[in-house]
């Protein structure tokens, strides 16, 4: 337990490290392909050398990827909401969590993987040379608050630290054999996450004022909704919305179009394909409690609807209601899994 | 249903508005709430259509979605008192759903039509109270949008 000073080089000796000792069998971890950088899952140590696990990229959620995961002991090197999103699915029981070791780094914020392939951090100064290039950070970074690692096993952190890296860990275990030197955490770190969640709150009050002004009347929420053609990409990029057989893919919810017919009948047509707003109220109500505010729904949307400030607004609201952050902590029980005897009273 | 049976459902003889609001009442306490109502013969509004349901907890959220995007004015949960579940703990946690499902429905103008309520099995009165009560309140908000929206 505690924490140690480490470079770029002690990341990678690290994940060597666990697989040379036997600890886990994969390492899940972004990796330099010849062209750009993208997720792995890595079982020869000779391979590390290719990683980048501190890349600033985002193009899935891969929490998804890891939810039924088996037996097997694997590690993983994620961003902080894929963290949030993973320890979510422990607590749905989705994902195992004693084979399990999660690192996470802090994240300065990340790009779209189509706008270039950078392995190091976002500092500031990155930042603005990105920005000369017309490149800027993914909508959903601009206004994240949660940009530190949760409850994790093993956190690096990166922000407001002049020189390296700072490690800081509860369990040693995985650490042996790397001879890492002590080290603290700068007291300047929290001023600059102080700085860093000043603007980003700015942007996210900005965002949600926004969309709650478009979904307060029925008409401008058509307006929001419009565009929606129910690919469901939104339902399969989320890296929580976890059922085995979704709603709407049952009889129920997958009209066939002598069902149609019968709704139509009852308002006089019907817009096919029907349950647009159905289907989102759905996801909002299975999703709101545990949504990780990553951003990976409205990036996969092929129509631009503006899934995130819906569900920055929604999301919001509910984890509000109880006083949650959605995985943040790892023994938190969910909202809408417990109750206590005294409480919501004015619900009518 | 044909043209005309809905027209009878909307519109009293008037031309006012009569809501059509669905109520899922608890096996337990408010499903028997509902029968001493009526052996006690008070009055309240034939605006509710029942379901019973064996707690108030077994209502999906879903249902609730489901009834108003598909043109119910309201929907109705009723259960036992907190504390007094048959279950024990249901109603606690239909409380949380409800309370997270307001939430969700307050951005899309649509929390109002949804309410929950306690009836225990002796309360006939409260149960005609909260029909009574449920009924004015959507017949103020007038009827739900989505009734005949059918581009969404």
């Amino acid at each position: 337990m505690g924490s140690y000073k480490i470079n770029k080089g002690d990341i990678q000796r690290l994940l060597e490290n666990l697989l040379k000792r036997g600890l886990v069998e994969g390492i899940l971890v972004q990796s330099k392909g010849e062209k750009d950088i993208f997720t792995t899952l890595i079982t020869d140590p000779g391979l590390i050398n290719t990683t980048a696990p501190l890349a600033p990229l985002f193009s899935s959620n891969s929490a998804k990827y890891l939810r039924n995961n088996g037996f097997k002991n694997i590690a993983v090197f994620v961003k902080p909401c894929e963290a949030r999103a993973i320890n979510e699915l422990i607590k749905l029981n989705q994902i195992r969590s004693d084979n399990i070791l999660v690192i996470s780094a802090d994240c300065h914020g990340t790009i779209d993987p189509k706008d270039g392939a950078i392995s190091e951090p976002l500092t500031k100064a990155k930042r603005k040379e990105l920005e000369g290039k017309g490149i800027s950070l993914r909508k959903a970074c601009t206004v994240c608050e949660h940009f530190t690692p949760p409850e994790v096993d093993i956190s690096i952190m990166t922000i407001g630290i002049d020189e390296g890296y700072i490690l800081v860990t509860d369990n040693d275990e995985p650490l042996e054999g790397l001879d890492l030197e002590k080290g603290e955490v700068p007291k300047g770190r929290d001023a600059e996450i102080e700085k860093m969640l000043k603007e980003r709150s700015e942007n996210k009050e900005k965002m949600v004022s926004e969309i709650r002004r478009k979904l307060s009347s029925v008409g401008s929420l058509t307006e929001v909704l419009k565009n929606c053609i129910r690919c469901d990409n939104c339902r399969e990029m989320c890296p929580i919305c976890y059922c085995k057989e979704c709603y709407f893919e049952t009889p129920l919810g997958d009209l066939k179009t002598d069902e149609m017919l019968y709704q139509a009948v009852i308002k006089g047509a019907l817009r096919v394909p029907p349950d647009i707003l159905f289907y989102h109220l759905t996801r909002n109500m299975h999703v709101a409690s545990s949504c990780v505010e990553c951003g990976a729904c409205e990036e996969a949307c092929p129509r631009d609807l503006p899934l995130l400030a819906l569900w920055k607004a929604i999301a919001g609201d509910v984890q509000a209601l109880f006083k949650y952050a959605s995985g943040m902590k790892g023994d938190e029980p969910l909202p809408l899994a417990g109750f206590k005897e005294s409480e919501l009273e004015e619900v009518k | 249903m044909t043209k005309k049976e809905e027209k009878v459902i909307e519109m009293d003889e008037k031309g006012d508005f009569e809501p059509k609001i669905l109520g899922f009442l608890c096996n337990w306490c408010s499903y028997a709430g509902a029968d001493l109502a009526g052996v006690s013969r008070y009055q309240y509004p034939p605006n509710v259509q029942c379901i019973r349901v064996m707690c108030s907890s077994r209502v999906d959220p879903m249902w609730i979605l489901k009834a108003l995007t598909d043109g119910a004015d309201g929907v109705l949960i009723a259960g036992c008192h907190p504390g007094d579940c048959h279950y024990v703990e249901g109603n606690y946690r239909t409380r949380r759903r409800i309370a997270a499902l307001k939430k969700i429905l307050e951005n899309y103008g649509l929390s109002d039509r949804v309410f929950l309520e306690w009836v225990s099995a002796s309360e006939g009165k409260k149960f005609a109270e909260v029909i009574t009560k449920v009924t004015n309140a959507i017949k103020e908000l007038g009827p739900n949008p989505y009734k005949k929206r059918w581009e969404i």
